[in-house]
C-alpha cells in the first residue's frame, strides 16, 4: 500500500477535527473560575475524556491538568498513527524528533538557569519515544552532562560543535537554530518530497518555518534589540514565500513598530488582511493565527495523510495551548476578553 | 341526543353560623359549580370574603411531612370517632408521632454518615491491601513520617531522579493513571521530601486513625464496621415501619378529618361575608333544581334564589356536555379541543359518528378490529382508561368494514365472505377487496366525496349555530356561512355537470352561484356592519381590496385543500391492504404453507403502527377539517365543588 493511499486516516482526522473546541466551548471554559470545574468540563469533551478519565476533578492540581492536556497531544498522535499502522512509515517520525528537540532545548534552558526543576515539567510518557534517557537529561547540570546524556544520538555532534559562551553558559540561540534546522532538514530530506504530490506539504512546512523565523526576528528586534546581522545569523536557513530583499528589509527594521509596519506590506501581511486577521501589535499571536488558518485549509482540502497528520497535529496542539493559556489566564485573574485575545482560533 | 346541559344560577344567602354546614352540603350534593362571590357581592353593603387563617394548614403540613419522609400513603376513611377532638389535640398527637419517628430517623442518618466514612476508608485501604504492617504501628512512628496516597504514573517514572534523597516509596496497587502507595521519610527531611512529592502531584490521603491491623486485616475490620452500620440502619428502618404500622389506622382518620376540614375552610374564601350573613353564588344543572332546594329546606336560615343561567352578565354559565351512551367517551376529544359556549353546538355526536366511521374504513379488518375492541375492553374494565371505551367502539367499526372488505387478519380470499355475500344476493358487489388495484380509484374518489359531505355538514352546523347565537354575519356572509355553502356546493355541481354532461351550467348559474357568493364573501365586513346597523369605517380602498382579496383567496384554497385532505382516508384504506399483502408475501402464504410466526408478527406490527397512525390522522381530520369550520371551544367546564377524598400528593 502506498502511503498516499491511507484515505481512512484523512477521513478520521477530519472527523477528529470536527470534535475540536468551538468558540462556545472556549466561552464556557473562560467563564469557569475553579480548576475542578475546568477539569470536569474538559473531561466531558471527547478529545480529552480518555486522557482525563482517571483523575479526580475535585483534587486535581493545575500543573497536573496541564501536563495531562499536553499528554493528550501524544495520545492523539499514537491513536492516529496506529489507526492504519502508519507509525513506521517515512515522515511520521517527525513528531519524535520534534519532541526530542523540545526536551533538549528545555534542558539547555534549565542548565543555563541553574535550575533543578526540569524534572518536574518533564513528560515521562515520551521516554518510550525519545532516543535518550529523560532522567539523565534532567540531571544534566553542565555541557558535559548534556553531551553525556545525548551520547549516541544525532544531537551529540550537533551540540558539541557549538562552543560555550564567554560567560560559560550554553549558547541557546545557535543550539536552537542547529536543532530546528536538523528537524526540518530531516523532514524535508524524505524521499516523499521528491514527488509532485508533496508540494502542498512542502509549502505548508516552509511557510511554517518562515513564520517561525518572522516571529523570532520580531522578538529579537522588539525585546532584545539584536543587530540585523545577529538576527540573520539566527534564522532557520530554508526558503519561503518572501524573497531575500524583503526578508532583509524586515530584519533591518530599527524597532518592533517599524517591523510590524514592514510586515504589514509583505506577502503575509496582505494575506492576513485579506483573511480578516488584524495586525495591531501582537505579531506572535497574529502570525500563529495565520499558521492556524493555513493548517485548517490544508486539513479541509488535502487527501494526503502526511499533510493531514501534520496539519491536524498543529491544530490540536494549538487547541491544547489555547486551553492552557485560558487556565493560566484564569489563575492570574484575566477577564474573558483578555483571555480571548490570547487564544488562536 | 347530545346537547349542552341547561344551567340554573343559584344565589344562596344565610347566617354565618350555618356557613360550614352549607358548604358541606354543597360539596356533598356533587352538582354545585361555585363561583367567587367576592366580585359580585355588594361592597357598599359591606360584603367581604372570609380572610381568617386556615387552622388546618399546620396539621396538614405535618401529615404531608410524614407522608413524604416516611413514604406513607394515606387512605380516606371514616373519622367520626375522632370528630370531637380539638385541633390542638390533633396537633399534639401528630407532633408526638413525628418525634417517635424522628428519633429513629436521626439514628439512621448518623449511621448512614458512619457508613459513608467507613466505605470511603475502605476504598482507600483496599488500595493498600498488599501492605503487611499494622496501620496503628505506622501511625505511632516517632521519627518517621508516613504518607499514604497516590502518585500519577508519569510522576512515578521520575522517582529515580531523586535516588539521592532520603525517602522510600512503595506502591501496593496500580490504576490506569495512578500508583497507590506510601512513602516514608525521616522527620528531619519531611519538609523537603513533601515538597518534592507535592511537585510530583502526589495526592495524599488521610487514613482515619481508627483503622488498625495490616492491610488485609484493616480491610476485614472495615468490612465488619460497614456490616454493623448496615445492620443498624436496617434496625432503624424496622422500628420506623413498626411505628407506622401501629399508627396507620389513626393517621388515616386524622388525615381524612383534617383534609376535609381544610378543604371546607378553603371553600369559605368563595363566600362573601358581612356581619353575621354570608352569600354564595354558583350554578347547578336545571334538572337538579327541585332536589337542590330540598337539600336546604331543613336549614331555615338559608335562603335560595334560582335564576336563569344567563341572568347575571358577569357570570358565564359553565358547560356540562350531555352525551348519549355511544358518544360519551368521545367527549374526551371535544374537551381536549375546548368546550363549546353555553348556547353553542355540542359536537360530541358528530365526532363519535365520524371518528368511528373513518377509523373503521381506514383500518378495516375483522381480526384487527376485534383485537382493538378487546384491548379497549381490557383497558376500560381493568384500568378504567377512558380511551378503552373509544377503542371498543372503533374496533367494532373496523370489524364491520373488515367484513365488508372481506379481510380477516390480512387474509382477503377467505371463501366464507364470498359465500355469505353471494347467499344474501350481494355477491357482485361485496366483499369489496381493497387490495384489488382496480378498486384504488373508486376508493380515492369515494374518500373525497365523503370528505365533501362532512365539510357540507360542518358548514350547515356553523350556519345553524350562527343563527342561534344571532351572529348573522358568520351565518350569512362568511366562508362557512350561507354564501360559502352556495359557492362550495355550486362549484361541486358544476364539476359534476361537466363530468356527467348535465348541461346546467349557464351564465346565469355562474353569476348566481359562483360570482355572487364570492362578492358577498369579499364584502362580508361592510355587509355585517349594514346588518348590525352600524357605520362601516373604510380604510384606504387599496388596503380594503388587498386584504379582502387575499382572504378570499385563502378561503378558496381552504375549500380545495380541506377536500383533498380527505384523500388520506382512501390512502390509509389502500395502505392497510398493501401492508397486509406484504406481510402475506413475506410469510409465503401463496405457497400454501405460510410461516405462522411472520403472519403473527406482521399482524401485530401493522396493528401497532397503523392503528396509531390512523387514530391520530382521524383526530387531525376532526380538529382541522371539521372543528375549524364551526367550533370555537371557548366554554368553561362545569366542575362541582367537592372535598378531597383522594390520597394526598407527596411533596
Amino acid at each position: 500500500m502506498r502511503i498516499d493511499d491511507h484515505n481512512a486516516t484523512v477521513a478520521k482526522l477530519r472527523a477528529m477535527y470536527g470534535k475540536r473546541m468551538k468558540v462556545s466551548d472556549y466561552n464556557e471554559l473562560a467563564a469557569q473560575r475553579r480548576i475542578s470545574d475546568i477539569a470536569e468540563m474538559l473531561r466531558n469533551k471527547q478529545n480529552y475524556s480518555e486522557t482525563l478519565s482517571g483523575i479526580n476533578s475535585n483534587t486535581i492540581h493545575r500543573g497536573m491538568l496541564e501536563d495531562l492536556l499536553r499528554r493528550s497531544i501524544y495520545d492523539n498522535y499514537l491513536k492516529i498513527t496506529s489507526f492504519e499502522h502508519i507509525a513506521g512509515e517515512v515522515f511520521f517520525d517527525y513528531r519524535q524528533i520534534q519532541a526530542e528537540v523540545r526536551e533538549i532545548l528545555n534542558a539547555v534552558h534549565y542548565i543555563n538557569a541553574k535550575s533543578e526543576q526540569h524534572i518536574e515539567k518533564m513528560p515521562m510518557y515520551l521516554d518510550k519515544l525519545t532516543r535518550f534517557s529523560q532522567i539523565e537529561l534532567a540531571k544534566a547540570r553542565t555541557r558535559e552532562d548534556l553531551l553525556k546524556a545525548l551520547v549516541k544520538t544525532p544531537y551529540d555532534d550537533i551540540i558539541a560543535k557549538i562552543p560555550l559562551r564567554k560567560s560559560g553558559k550554553l549558547d541557546y540561540n545557535p543550539i536552537e537554530k542547529a536543532l530546528r534546522s536538523y528537524l526540518y532538514e530531516h523532514i524535508l530530506s524524505s524521499d516523499y518530497f521528491q514527488t509532485e504530490e508533496s508540494k502542498p506539504l512542502y509549502n505548508l512546512i516552509t511557510i511554517d518555518i518562515e513564520l517561525i523565523n518572522i516571529i523570532n526576528a520580531y522578538r529579537m528586534t522588539e525585546y532584545f534589540e539584536y543587530t540585523p546581522e545577529k538576527i540573520r545569523a539566527n534564522m532557520l536557513p530554508f526558503p519561503g514565500k518572501l524573497n531575500s530583499a524583503i526578508r532583509n528589509d524586515l530584519m533591518n527594521a530599527p524597532d518592533g513598530k517599524e517591523f510590524i509596519a514592514r510586515f504589514s506590506h509583505s506577502y503575509y501581511g496582505r494575506v492576513m488582511t485579506a483573511r480578516g486577521i488584524e495586525i495591531n501589535g501582537d505579531l506572535e499571536i497574529e502570525a500563529q493565527k495565520l499558521r492556524y488558518q493555513y493548517a485548517r485549509h490544508a486539513l479541509h482540502t488535502s487527501t494526503s495523510p502526511m499533510l493531514s497528520v501534520y496539519a491536524y497535529m498543529f491544530l490540536f496542539e494549538t487547541e491544547v495551548n489555547n486551553i492552557t493559556t485560558i487556565i493560566e489566564g484564569i489563575r492570574y485573574g484575566l477577564s474573558e476578553k483578555e483571555l480571548f485575545d490570547m487564544i488562536i482560533i | 341526543m347530545a346537547s349542552i346541559e341547561r344551567m340554573t344560577l343559584v344565589n344562596i344567602a344565610g347566617m354565618t353560623k350555618d356557613l360550614d354546614i352549607t358548604l358541606l352540603k354543597l360539596s356533598e350534593c356533587g352538582c354545585f359549580h361555585i363561583e367567587s362571590a367576592t366580585g359580585l357581592a355588594d361592597k357598599k353593603r359591606g360584603f367581604n370574603t372570609d380572610k381568617e387563617a386556615n387552622p388546618y394548614i399546620a396539621p396538614l403540613k405535618t401529615l404531608q411531612e410524614i407522608s413524604a419522609r416516611y413514604n406513607v400513603n394515606y387512605e380516606f376513611v371514616d373519622y367520626s370517632d375522632i370528630d370531637n377532638k380539638t385541633v390542638e389535640a390533633v396537633n399534639g398527637y401528630l407532633k408526638k408521632t413525628l418525634e417517635k419517628l424522628e428519633k429513629y430517623a436521626e439514628k439512621k442518618k448518623d449511621l448512614n454518615e458512619s457508613l459513608s466514612v467507613h466505605e470511603q476508608a475502605l476504598f482507600q485501604i483496599e488500595h493498600l491491601e498488599g501492605m503487611s504492617v499494622d496501620f496503628q504501628r505506622l501511625f505511632h512512628c516517632e521519627h518517621i513520617k508516613v504518607r499514604f496516597g497516590r502518585i500519577p504514573v508519569d510522576s512515578y517514572a521520575k522517582l529515580p531522579y531523586y535516588n539521592e534523597k532520603v525517602f522510600y516509596f512503595t506502591y501496593f496497587s496500580k490504576e490506569k493513571e495512578f500508583y497507590w502507595g506510601v512513602y516514608f521519610v525521616p522527620v528531619n527531611y519531611s519538609a523537603e521530601v513533601d515538597e518534592i512529592f507535592d511537585s510530583l502531584y502526589f495526592e495524599r490521603m488521610r487514613i482515619p486513625d481508627f483503622v488498625e491491623g495490616v492491610g488485609v486485616d484493616a480491610v476485614d475490620a472495615m468490612n465488619k464496621a460497614i456490616a454493623e452500620d448496615k445492620a443498624g440502619i436496617e434496625d432503624c428502618e424496622d422500628n420506623i415501619a413498626e411505628i407506622l404500622a401501629t399508627e396507620k389506622t389513626h393517621l388515616n382518620k386524622v388525615y381524612s378529618r383534617i383534609l376535609t376540614q381544610h378543604d371546607q375552610f378553603e371553600l369559605r374564601s368563595k363566600a362573601a361575608v358581612v356581619n353575621s350573613k354570608f352569600y354564595i353564588v354558583g350554578f347547578i344543572p336545571s334538572s337538579f333544581n327541585d332536589e337542590f332546594e330540598s337539600i336546604f329546606r331543613e336549614i331555615t336560615s338559608v335562603s335560595i334564589v334560582m335564576q336563569p343561567a344567563e341572568e347575571n352578565g358577569k357570570l358565564k354559565p359553565p358547560i356540562k356536555l350531555n352525551n348519549n351512551k355511544f358518544s360519551e367517551p368521545f367527549g374526551m376529544f371535544v374537551e381536549m379541543y375546548g368546550l363549546p359556549s353555553y348556547n353553542g353546538f355540542n359536537p360530541t355526536n358528530l365526532v363519535a359518528i365520524t371518528y368511528t366511521l373513518l377509523f373503521g374504513m381506514m383500518f378495516g379488518d375483522v381480526g384487527h378490529g376485534f383485537c382493538v375492541a378487546l384491548l379497549g375492553f381490557i383497558l376500560w374494565h381493568r384500568k378504567r382508561m377512558a380511551l378503552g371505551r373509544i377503542m371498543e367502539r372503533i374496533g367494532c367499526s373496523s370489524m364491520i368494514f373488515g367484513f365488508l372488505f372481506g379481510s380477516l387478519f390480512g387474509f382477503e380470499d377467505l371463501p366464507f365472505f364470498t359465500h355469505f355475500f353471494t347467499a344474501i344476493g350481494l355477491g357482485g358487489i361485496l366483499p369489496f377487496h381493497t387490495a384489488n388495484t382496480a378498486n384504488a380509484l373508486p376508493i380515492i374518489i369515494g374518500a373525497i366525496a365523503l370528505g365533501v359531505i362532512i365539510m357540507i355538514i360542518s358548514i350547515v352546523i356553523n350556519i345553524v349555530t350562527g343563527v342561534r347565537a344571532k351572529e348573522y354575519e358568520e351565518a350569512l356572509f362568511a366562508n362557512n356561512g350561507i354564501a360559502g355553502l352556495i359557492f362550495f356546493v355550486g362549484i361541486l355541481v358544476m364539476l359534476l355537470s361537466m363530468v356527467l354532461g348535465w348541461g346546467i351550467v349557464t351564465p346565469l348559474y355562474i353569476v348566481l352561484v359562483v360570482v355572487l357568493p364570492l362578492l358577498v364573501m369579499f364584502l362580508r365586513d361592510p355587509l355585517s356592519s349594514w346588518i348590525k346597523r352600524e357605520p362601516y369605517k373604510f380604510g384606504s380602498p387599496g388596503e380594503f381590496i388587498a386584504t379582502n382579496f387575499f382572504e378570499l383567496f385563502e378561503f378558496l384554497l381552504g375549500y380545495a385543500s380541506n377536500a383533498l385532505s380527505f384523500v388520506r382516508i382512501g390512502g390509509f384504506v389502500l395502505s392497510h391492504a398493501i401492508m397486509m399483502s406484504v406481510v402475506m408475501l413475506l410469510a409465503g402464504v401463496e405457497s400454501g404453507h405460510p410461516n405462522i410466526a411472520i403472519v403473527i408478527f406482521g399482524n401485530l406490527f401493522v396493528m401497532g403502527l397503523e392503528g396509531f397512525i390512523v387514530a391520530i390522522q382521524v383526530l387531525r381530520l376532526e380538529f382541522y377539517e371539521i372543528f375549524s369550520r364551526f367550533y370555537k371551544g371557548n366554554g368553561k367546564a362545569f366542575t362541582p365543588v367537592k372535598l378531597q377524598t383522594h390520597v394526598i400528593e407527596k411533596n
